[in-house]
């Protein structure tokens, strides 16, 4: 467990963060029939939406205000055109504008326009503004914020307590992760809300969203309040957790993770608690199946170095496991943003950084864990490279992997396990030739 | 720093501004319209010109969504052993920089990437934040220049000058500027040319290289795809130009011909009619007779094997109904490509088309009933290819998806397409990929009752 280093250096080669605009857009895409609109220059639209689209082959809808040089210099009212020409055809229950940091530069009172365009255009939707210039970190905290904000502004007081379960997923879950999710929940006959849910990113073929499709809508945003207790996943989400808390009086349940054994079964343990149901006997099975692959699959792992370049929650997650539960060694880690989490992560050596510092980093690692840019530190040390976190633009269905639960810890470990077969096999296969 | 440059919004050759009233054409090129703008904007258009330049940096001056969203997603490709463009450099501009300035930073960073990857030159973009509080690069690139005794070279890019189209004029500017004239070849012959607006995506150029080493025609100057810094600098040597595909790099090619004599043509190497067309209007240019004989010559025993490739695939392709959804001098070039592929082409799309494509098109389809769609989202093509029992869809990356949620087999011509299909070579390669296409199972399992 170490010290969290930022390294102090001029600008970024190769960065591994990706700005929170890109975080705010994928939370928002889990609201149904949610309008997103950038407001900035087309450019930051065109950018994000490329590599949304490359990692989840789906397309998704965002719109911009498009600020264009005369409208950056002198201010303009490009939220309420664009706003205008949108409504022309599509009816959203929701608008969120997501700043980027062109307007936040140049410091525009967006709650200002705000007022007067629901004014002026009598509006029967909510509308709310999400700063997220690159100031305020990366990707996962612009993920964060956009659902804090969201609650901020939509969720209604407090008017009951139902039997309802708020789940708070974080921005590095998948779409296979969600999917298995909902399926632990239903086993439990729990009723839930999941904030947010972006299982529907997965594919569907035969419709043309206009506008975001997924299974939470406004009204369960609104009476999140209400809910007994909310599950949080992932560090980064905390600080919606403690709104719920803190304003709604909703208590909240804490897991930095829900991949390995232990946090697995904290899970299991507290759903069992929240339904008053024990767990299905597939569950039983479920384990007992990855134990076994434990302990097949750890002659192949224990001791190896690793290195791992990605968001704090996965890299805690997968860490964690690799390394307290599978005898890994973790080399090195870059992450993204100065999380909490980033402290206990099993390291002596973690930086806030990009994919230069971690390729320095790199001594005796026989594996790295990282997202699509990793691919180039890979090729430069010749050392093999497993694909988690966003984007993954060079596999297929990537998005649809799952590294939660019993069954996505498995999984997860056969794939590292099997490199580490594979490398093997190869040193043999010399000797014998 | 903040200027747009009144020229290149108003291309004199351009044919979308010369068929515009005066009162019109003042407004330069159209501007994007809040709620309904899609595409890059002018930072990523000057970035998708220069970044094939493989032996050079590129550093972004901005905030980091800039560069962290677009390093390392270019369909460029290169001959070059480790081009440099796979490497994002970025200043990262955090909230300190906006307030006390950035440009100690800039200059460092200037620094640190010629210690570290030594550079041929190095290229650095203005971006909307820079621009606004007024980062002067033009001096910083100076100084940097004069210190590091190698050309460093201010792209004044900020996405909010333009869409794409201006970004990719910024860049040319940015090389007649600083680049092109600056620089010697060992030796010139009477067949130089350059070629402008072709930047190897998917490896298109090295499709057309074949047939100009074979008509003794030499490429002196790639402006960008598969070039190296050098051979830029000394452009100015070509006997002609040749502007594949681009109206944004027509300013370019003006610009040569006024400053330095030399004549252009515009062409496309996309089908065979248009690859000797191109090449013969080059050797017209180049007032070479011998080489005009040379060229039917090539053509025509090219044509012959061509055709007899694509035999395998011609079967499948016959009289199948395909809709071109496609901007420019590909919106026809590939009407003719379809043809002789043996393809029915029901119609196509004219946007970002200029007068002259249209008429090109209006002029091929005349007489026939025939679908030429203005600027249309992905459910209007949709319902297009519904009522005309379309059996295809050749288009873009982004509508893609517009495919496969009509379920209809879809060939990518843009920018991210997986092939080229340029030259020869490109037309057998297209005739396989809609062979495929039409062969796989999968549309009638999606589509079946279930």
């Amino acid at each position: 467990m170490g010290e969290l280093k930022v390294v102090k250096k001029d600008g970024t080669t190769n960065p591994l963060k990706k700005s929170p605009l890109l975080g705010a857009t994928l939370a928002m895409a889990g609201i149904n029939n949610t309008l997103i609109l950038h407001h900035g220059c087309q450019g930051c639209t065109a950018l994000t939406k490329n590599l949304l689209t490359a990692h989840f082959n789906e397309v998704i809808p965002v719109s911009t205000t498009a600020s264009s040089d005369i409208a950056t210099i002198m201010g303009g009212n490009n939220i309420e055109e664009a706003v205008n020409n949108i409504l022309k055809n599509k009816t959203p229950d929701l608008i969120a504008i997501l700043s980027t940091t062109l307007v936040e530069t140049r410091g525009d009172d967006i709650f200002g326009e705000l007022k007067t365009i629901k004014n002026k255009l009598s509006l029967n939707c909510p509308i709310i503004y999400i700063n997220s210039a690159d100031f305020i970190g990366d990707a996962e905290v612009g993920f964060a914020k956009a659902i804090l904000e969201l609650v901020a502004n939509i969720s209604h007081e407090k008017t009951e307590t139902t039997k309802k379960i708020n789940i708070l997923t974080n921005f590095s879950m998948t779409c296979g992760d969600l999917l298995e999710l909902k399926g632990i929940l239903n086993d439990f006959d729990l009723d839930h809300t999941i904030l947010p849910d972006i299982s529907s990113l997965s594919g569907s073929c035969n419709d043309y969203p206009g506008l975001i499709k997924s299974s939470i809508t406004l009204n369960d945003i609104k009476s999140l309040s209400n809910s007994e207790a909310t599950i949080c996943i992932g560090t980064s989400m905390l600080k919606v957790a403690e709104y719920l808390k803190d304003y709604f009086n909703v208590p909240y349940y804490f897991l930095p993770s829900i991949t390995g054994v232990k946090y697995t079964d904290s899970f299991f343990t507290l759903l069992e608690e929240m339904s008053g149901k024990k767990r299905k006997d597939k569950y039983i099975l479920e384990r007992n199946i990855l134990i076994d692959s434990m302990l097949d699959c750890h002659f192949y792992l224990t001791n190896k170095n690793i290195s791992i370049a990605i968001e704090p929650d996965l890299l805690y997650a997968l860490s964690y496991f690799l390394v307290e539960e599978m005898g890994t060694k973790l080399e090195a880690a870059v992450t993204t943003n100065n999380s909490d989490i980033a402290e206990e992560i099993p390291t002596n050596n973690i930086y806030v950084g990009d994919l230069e510092d971690f390729l320095d980093e790199l001594k005796h690692s026989e594996l790295i864990i990282s997202n699509y840019y990793g691919l180039l530190v890979s090729k430069k040390k010749n050392i093999p490279i497993y694909f988690a976190g966003f984007p993954i633009k060079n596999r297929l269905g990537y998005h649809l992997k799952s590294f939660i639960g019993y069954r996505g810890t498995r999984d997860f470990l056969f794939d590292i396990a099997n490199i580490f077969l594979d490398i093997e096999e190869e040193e043999s296969l010399i000797k014998i030739i | 720093m903040i200027k747009a440059n009144k020229e290149l919004f108003n291309e004199p050759d351009c044919s979308i501004n010369k068929a515009k009233e005066a009162k019109e054409r003042i407004k330069g090129c159209s501007k994007p319209v809040p709620g309904k703008a899609s595409g890059g904007c002018a930072f990523d258009g000057a970035q998708i010109v220069l970044y094939p330049i493989a032996d050079c940096a590129h550093i972004v001056h901005g905030p980091n969504l800039c560069c962290s969203h677009s390093y390392f997603t270019r369909g460029t490709r290169t001959t070059y052993k480790e081009p440099l463009y796979n490497y994002g450099f970025s200043t990262d501009l955090a909230e300190t920089d906006i307030i006390f300035g950035a440009e100690k930073k800039l200059l460092n960073k200037i620094n640190y990437v010629n210690d570290h990857f030594k550079p041929r030159a190095i290229f650095v973009y203005s971006t909307c934040v820079s621009a606004m509080i007024g980062e002067d690069i033009d001096r910083i690139c100076k100084e940097a220049k004069d210190r590091l005794n190698i050309p460093v070279i201010p792209v004044d890019s900020p996405g909010f000058i333009g869409k794409k189209n201006y970004g990719n004029k910024l860049a040319g500017e940015a090389l007649l500027k600083h680049v092109i004239g600056t620089g010697k070849p060992h030796n010139t012959t009477k067949r130089d040319i350059c070629l402008i607006g072709e930047y190897n995506i998917a490896g298109e150029i090295w499709n057309i290289m074949p047939l100009f080493d074979e008509l003794g025609i030499r490429v002196l100057s790639k402006i960008t795809g598969d070039s190296t810094f050098d051979e830029l600098t000394y452009g100015h040597y070509a006997k002609c130009s040749v502007v594949i595909c681009s109206q944004a790099l027509l300013s370019l090619a003006r610009k040569l011909k006024e400053q330095f004599n030399i004549p252009y043509i515009q062409g496309s190497f996309y089908s065979m009619k248009e690859i000797k067309k191109t090449l013969l209007n080059i050797a017209d240019e180049l007032q070479d007779k011998p080489l005009r004989k040379d060229i039917l010559d090539l053509t025509k025993r090219k044509e012959v094997e061509t055709y007899k490739k694509i035999v395998p695939y011609a079967e499948k392709l016959k009289d199948k109904k395909v809709f071109i959804y496609s901007g420019g001098v590909k919106s026809w070039s590939f009407v003719y490509l379809l043809e002789e592929l043996g393809l029915e082409v029901i119609g196509t799309s004219t946007r970002k088309s200029t007068d002259e494509d249209i008429e090109h098109l209006k002029a091929y389809f005349e007489g026939k009933q025939k679908i030429l769609m203005e600027q249309g989202d992905g459910i209007k093509i949709l319902e297009l290819m519904q009522k005309h029992n379309a059996d295809l869809l050749l288009a873009g990356g982004r509508n893609r998806y517009t495919s496969i949620k009509g379920m209809y087999p879809f060939v990518d011509i843009n920018q991210e397409r997986l092939h080229a299909y340029s030259g020869y070579k490109g037309i057998i390669r297209l005739a396989k990929d809609i062979y495929n296409e039409f062969s796989s199972p999968v549309f009638k399992i999606a589509r079946g009752p279930f």
